[in-house]
């Protein structure tokens, strides 16, 4: 059979199966063209302009970028993917042409993963896998030898060595990933690497850090539990309790503890948390309950700290009562008392807004500061007192503001009042069941003690939305919160990798095997695996192409052309090095041709040691 | 290894005394006679063939013998014949010029076809055959062929199976300006050839030869080079006839001596590449005409996409 014919039958049945794997989501009307350029291509010898079928390609490109949203991204790259297809076949073809349709349809098939989660998945890469091979053979023949038949036998065994590869890298990458050694930190942590050092609340704060903690768009942590109303997501932190000169600090004393909280809906989670480079724990207000691996403090404040701070990825478990006060009924109150601080004219406008109960104070500084001052993020009050900044003058801030001047109002009407910093909402994940809880969600909120209860009051006027929806994040944060999924279960895979787990896998492995059934949510680790061997294999890869000598020759061309020298690789070694003009470059180089040629062409045993040792005294000169 | 050292030392600095501006065709001259194999020179008269070929052979202490080609040249003319002794009343083998360790064949491609393949017998086998009667030639042996580029009357091309007994292929080219103004000021420096002393002995020589061939190390990586190059220019599409397993050989025999010439005991890949345009292109037949050069670039890029065998 003529191998070109031979090629288009192949690339036919490439396209018909990646397009297959997406039939579903893309619209009908877009594999007519598709249809009719495979039909074109297997019994037409003609071709289109490619000037003509670039424009078209770039114009409906562009139209279907107009119409593209987060939603429908991959379903509108599948449908770029299909349109290329079309008009690459009715191109003239070459080899270069050829590899990109059937880079093409890989990509089509690999976007369908991202769509659906099924075992028919791996019938598809597999059989594309199978085809590209065995493609790429008769294309590079092609490519060489355009006249070339093929007889029976030659097809025969292309056929069936192309087919061994797909067949026996399966079993081979499964077998692979149990022997994977264990990591305790990630190998590459792609969605967070721009910041490396994480931010977070810490012991003492002073008006104007939240919005810096806000400012970094990473996530704080992420809690496995189930959704819950957004306006009850008060993860608390840290609690302020003493006020000096326009900064809030904690006292984090254990002395009385007597709590006592219920009356709420009961929830338990389970929180993945970011390194702080701090010791509190964030807990879902109101904590009950907390395990984890390490020592705990509780504080008269009912915070948690750990005794070490927090340099790596940790995991613990909590449980709370969505509550908005708590019974404390043997609290200390002097600091939340104390009236160091506050200003003549607060104490004037407290006393303007007392009324008969605390209750009512309460409620008339709420309603105050809610209708005569304006939420914002920018341009906030500074100054010597920030607060008395934001009260009489500037008269918009951001929670800190608020939750500082409501805590210094009610303390001036002698009613214990401290600040909580925490993160309030998040970002649920409905397929993995979790929250994201970005820095972006950093907030500040009041406790104030009214007959022996705290209660929670939130001063702040931003709606709960803006913590809550993600239709109103930057586009930068949507797609982070969105490969979030990702992070998330590498976070967890890394901390609670141990060899148990994997063996269970394993059994879990070959039983699901037997039942072809596997959760959407266990593709995820499985993509996760995958993802990892790839990197380890092509890590060992690198890793093993250091011992080899051309690795050592290429480095000393590296070395030479950083140094000006014309390298030409396809000659000889000692030829290169006639191009030096230095005498001293020249006799160091010319040392290192000696003793990588004795080590290939004499004794063939590579001195690694030596060779590097050449190549710095090379390098140095 | 060190005293075979010090012997070529001494040859080359003989050379580079008396034959100055042609220190390439020396090497390439050594090399071939290192080899045990012969070296063809294409050259335009008075370039110093005659005098490169005295001085390797005075400078070894060898004999030189010269032929000059011409289209009435007798194979009995070169190898000899036997002549009727009548004191003894028998026939005597008288030798002929080829009996030398250095021969000179001037214009070897103005000779009869005939003549050319008894010469060429007696390059590729060492030895003559007179009326029934081998005679071994001396040790060593080597022929300094040279033809004349320039296409004129009278002259009978090499055929390509016949050029192949030639390890190398070389031509000599003009010296420097400032080397030519020596030599003009200087006058020929034949005489002084003739006067010198020999650097090393005969004995010497074949020592060397047989140090070459058993000691110096070719891997199989290079072997499998050569292997690859030598597939390449048979699977070429516009060479008809590629290079031989004898052509092979010589490559390594070629890069043995140009290892040992380097102060190696082992062979590398530039001892193949420095040469392949000498021991190579002479040999190939290429389907179309083309020119030297045409061929030399068809050659050159074949080289240069042969993959070195530095894994």
């Amino acid at each position: 059979m003529m191998l070109r014919r031979l090629i288009d039958l192949g690339i036919t049945s490439l396209v018909i199966i990646s397009v297959i794997s997406v039939v579903k989501y893309v619209s009908f009307p877009y594999f007519l063209p598709l249809i009719a350029s495979l039909i074109f291509n297997l019994y037409s010898r003609k071709t289109l302009n490619r000037h003509v079928l670039t424009a078209v390609a770039i114009f409906l490109t562009i139209f279907i970028a107009f119409n593209t949203t987060l939603n429908t991204l991959v379903n509108n790259l599948m449908k770029v993917i299909i349109i290329f297809i079309s008009i690459k076949l009715l191109e003239e073809k070459r080899y270069r042409d050829y590899m990109q349709i059937i880079t093409l349809s890989i990509f089509l098939i690999t976007s369908s993963a991202l769509l659906n989660i099924n075992m028919i998945f791996l019938f598809y890469i597999i059989t594309s896998i199978f085809l590209v091979n065995f493609l790429i053979i008769l294309l590079t023949i092609y490519d060489n030898l355009p006249e070339y038949s093929l007889n029976r036998e030659e097809l025969k065994e292309i056929f069936y060595k192309t087919a061994i590869i797909p067949i026996f890298s399966i079993p081979f990458a499964i077998l692979l990933f149990f022997i994977i050694p264990r990591t305790s930190t990630p190998l590459f942590d792609f969605i967070n690497r721009e910041d490396v050092a994480k931010t977070g609340f810490t012991s003492k704060i002073g008006l104007g850090g939240v919005s810096t903690i806000q400012e970094t768009e990473t996530i704080a942590f992420r809690a496995i539990m189930k959704e819950v109303d957004p306006s009850k997501l008060y993860w608390r932190g840290v609690v302020f309790d003493i006020y000096r000169d326009g900064s809030w600090h904690s006292s984090n004393r254990t002395n009385r503890i007597n709590f006592t909280i219920k009356g709420g809906e009961s929830i338990s989670y389970e929180i993945y948390f970011e390194p702080t480079y701090d010791k509190y724990l964030i807990t879902l207000d109101k904590p009950v309950d907390l395990k984890f691996q390490g020592t705990l403090t509780k504080t008269e404040n009912l915070e948690f700290l750990t005794t070490n701070v927090i340099s790596k990825k940790i995991h613990y478990n909590g449980s709370s009562i969505l509550t908005e006060s708590f019974l404390d009924i043997d609290s200390d109150i002097t600091h939340s008392k104390d009236k160091k601080g506050i200003t003549d004219s607060i104490f004037a406008l407290a006393k303007s807004l007392k009324k008969e109960n605390d209750t009512e104070t309460i409620n008339n500084i709420l309603k105050y500061l809610k209708e005569n001052y304006r939420y914002s993020l920018t341009d906030l009050p500074s100054g010597k007192s920030p607060v008395e900044e934001f009260l009489f003058r500037n008269k918009k801030g951001n929670c800190e503001y608020f939750a500082s001047a409501m805590a210094l109002l009610l303390r001036a009407n002698d009613i214990p009042a401290r600040l909580v910093g925490g993160f309030l909402g998040g970002y649920y994940n409905k397929n993995a069941g979790y929250y994201a809880i970005s820095n972006k969600n950093a907030h500040v909120w009041v406790e104030a003690l009214v007959n022996n209860r705290w209660i929670r009051l939130d001063p702040t006027p931003a709606s709960i939305s803006s913590f809550t929806q993600r239709d109103l994040l930057s586009l930068k944060m949507k797609f982070k919160i969105y490969l979030d999924y990702i992070s998330f279960y590498w976070t967890k895979f890394i901390i609670n990798y141990d060899l148990q787990t994997q063996m269970e896998l394993a059994v879990k492995f070959t039983t699901n095997f037997k039942t072809v059934k596997i959760k959407p949510d266990k593709i995820t680790n499985y993509t996760l695996i995958s993802i990892i061997l790839l990197a380890l294999t092509s890590f060992l890869f690198i890793k093993n192409k250091r011992n080899t000598p051309s690795y050592f020759i290429n480095k000393f061309y590296k070395i030479l052309s950083e140094k000006g020298i014309n390298i030409d690789p396809s000659i000889p070694i000692m030829r290169n090095i006639d191009r030096i003009d230095d005498e001293k470059l020249k006799k160091e180089s010319k040392k290192f041709a000696e003793e990588i040629n004795k080590m290939l062409f004499k004794d063939g045993k590579l001195e690694k040691n030596t060779l590097q040792t050449i190549l710095k005294n090379i390098k140095r000169l | 290894m060190e005293k075979y050292q010090k012997l070529i030392r001494q040859l080359f600095d003989y050379y580079q005394k008396y034959l100055q501006g042609k220190e390439k065709a020396i090497k390439l001259t050594i090399i071939s006679f290192l080899s045990r194999g012969h070296v063809l020179i294409e050259d335009n008269p008075g370039l110093g063939k005659t005098t490169l070929a005295i001085a390797i052979a005075k400078s070894m202490g060898l004999t030189f013998g010269r032929i000059q080609c011409t289209n009435d040249l007798l194979p009995t003319d070169v190898t000899g014949l036997n002549i009727f002794n009548k004191e003894k009343n028998e026939f005597e083998f008288k030798k002929g010029p080829i009996f030398n360790n250095i021969v000179l064949i001037d214009e070897i491609n103005r000779a009869t076809p005939k003549t050319q393949s008894a010469l060429l017998e007696a390059m590729g086998e060492k030895q003559v055959t007179v009326e029934g009667s081998t005679y071994n030639l001396p040790k060593p042996f080597f022929v300094i062929a040279t033809q004349n580029p320039s296409e004129s009357f009278g002259t009978f091309p090499l055929p390509e199976s016949q050029l192949d007994r030639f390890l190398m292929k070389i031509s000599i080219g003009y010296p420097r300006r400032e080397e030519e103004l020596d030599i003009l000021r200087g006058g020929s420096s034949r005489k002084g050839i003739y006067e010198s002393k020999s650097v090393i002995s005969s004995e010497d020589v074949l020592e060397m030869i047989q140090y070459i061939k058993t000691h110096i190390t070719v891997k199989d990586n290079i072997l499998e080079y050569i292997m690859d190059l030598v597939d390449k220019t048979r699977d070429h599409p516009q060479i008809a006839i590629g290079l031989s397993t004898r052509a092979a050989l010589s490559i390594v025999n070629a890069a043995r001596s140009s290892a040992f010439i380097n102060g190696r005991d082992y062979v590398i890949p530039e001892d193949i590449l420095d040469y392949y345009q000498y021991t190579m292109l002479h040999r190939m037949t290429f389907k179309e005409k083309l020119t030297s050069s045409e061929k030399l670039g068809i050659l050159t890029s074949m080289v240069k996409t042969t993959k070195l065998p530095y894994a």
